[in-house]
């Protein structure tokens, strides 16, 4: 059975507004600034990192030396002027001869953040590392991903890890019975999942 | 579609009468059909009655089918939709047909995300071409005991 799903949500709805970001806990999905210590092989910081980590390690379990998974994160328009790279990025597919290709798979496409409306990012699921959470907080939140995003962004690592391409509605129904049995979950609920 | 014409070209196509069908079907098919061959059925010099292939051939042209389908169904409309906007689509045909139309193209990346996020399509192949595997997830959650191997 073929199934139609886009691999990103809209791009207005990935990012929590900036009045209510408060009340969201870091989650899997936030964007963080780098660390000190995340570093390209050449010395240079990373521009920003994703956090892939589960959640409930960034809530009520934290500790500060914990380390936390989070993946490299840059500027689509850091691939210069190719702009089939861009649009490939921004998509997550590629037709060739009448078929629907994924495209890069080790990255998954990110909305701009309301701190820098004009760029939007895209998250490398190869070029991860694991950082001490207190130097995650310290670095500062830059985003909240919405639920919504949430979801599309665990598809899109369940293909990069697995090679399973999953269905929306059933990566939706997973996180709703997630949260549903989760009794220490924080912050607003999706209103998928109250 | 181009899959299934590569289909087509790279299978070798045997002849074969319905009596022969009849007389010697089991072990002949069979060997035939391990060889990969498509297999006409029907009386000679006539037209066909039949065409046998393999299993796994049958799901390939299945597959075709379905992305010829999905071509026609949702592509081609979306290459419309996407050329009235003016937007880049990451496509060879659509980039082919634009570019012959001497279509101009924008990169606004926020015009682009918000038309693939309205207008989906289905990923059938993965970087290299070769289906994927699909996924169904159940679910039945049981919670986690509140401990923590360090």
């Amino acid at each position: 059975m073929v199934i139609a799903e886009p691999w990103y949500p809209h791009p207005d709805s990935y990012w929590v507004e900036t009045s209510e970001v408060n009340e969201y806990p870091f989650r899997y999905g936030d964007l963080f600034n780098a660390p000190a210590e995340c570093l390209d092989a050449n010395g240079d910081p990373w521009p920003a990192v994703l956090v892939l980590h589960p959640s409930c390690d960034l809530g009520a379990k934290a500790k500060p030396a914990l380390p936390i998974l989070v993946a490299r994160v840059e500027a689509v328009v850091a691939h210069g002027r190719d702009e089939a790279v861009q649009t490939k990025i921004r998509a997550g597919w590629a037709e060739k001869d009448g078929a629907v290709l994924v495209a890069f798979a080790n990255s998954c496409w990110l909305s701009a953040p309301p701190d820098q409306p004009a760029i939007d990012l895209y998250a490398d699921f190869r070029r991860t590392r694991t950082v001490a959470f207190n130097a995650l907080t310290e670095a500062g939140r830059r985003a909240a991903m919405t639920h919504d995003a949430r979801v599309h962004v665990i598809r899109r690592e369940i293909y990069f890890k697995y090679r399973w391409k999953t269905t929306l509605a059933d990566v939706f129904a997973a996180e709703k019975e997630r949260i549903g049995g989760d009794a220490t979950f924080g912050g607003p609920r999706p209103a998928w999942a109250s | 579609m181009m899959y299934s014409m590569a289909y087509r070209s790279s299978s070798a196509v045997v002849h074969m009468s319905t009596t022969e069908l009849r007389e010697a079907a089991g072990p002949k098919l069979v060997a035939l059909l391990d060889a990969n061959a498509v297999i006409e059925v029907g009386p000679y010099g006539r037209s066909r009655t039949a065409v046998v292939v393999a299993p796994q051939r049958y799901d390939e042209l299945e597959e075709a089918f379905e992305e010829m389908h999905e071509l026609k169904e949702r592509l081609l409309p979306m290459f419309q939709a996407a050329a009235r906007e003016q937007l880049t689509l990451p496509s060879e045909l659509y980039l082919l047909l634009t570019k012959s139309a001497g279509l101009e193209l924008n990169s606004d990346w926020r015009a682009l995300t918000r038309f693939l996020a309205e207008n989906p399509v289905a990923t059938t192949r993965d970087e290299d071409g070769n289906p994927i595997a699909t996924a169904r997830l159940t679910t039945s959650y049981v919670g986690e005991l509140d401990e923590d191997l360090e």
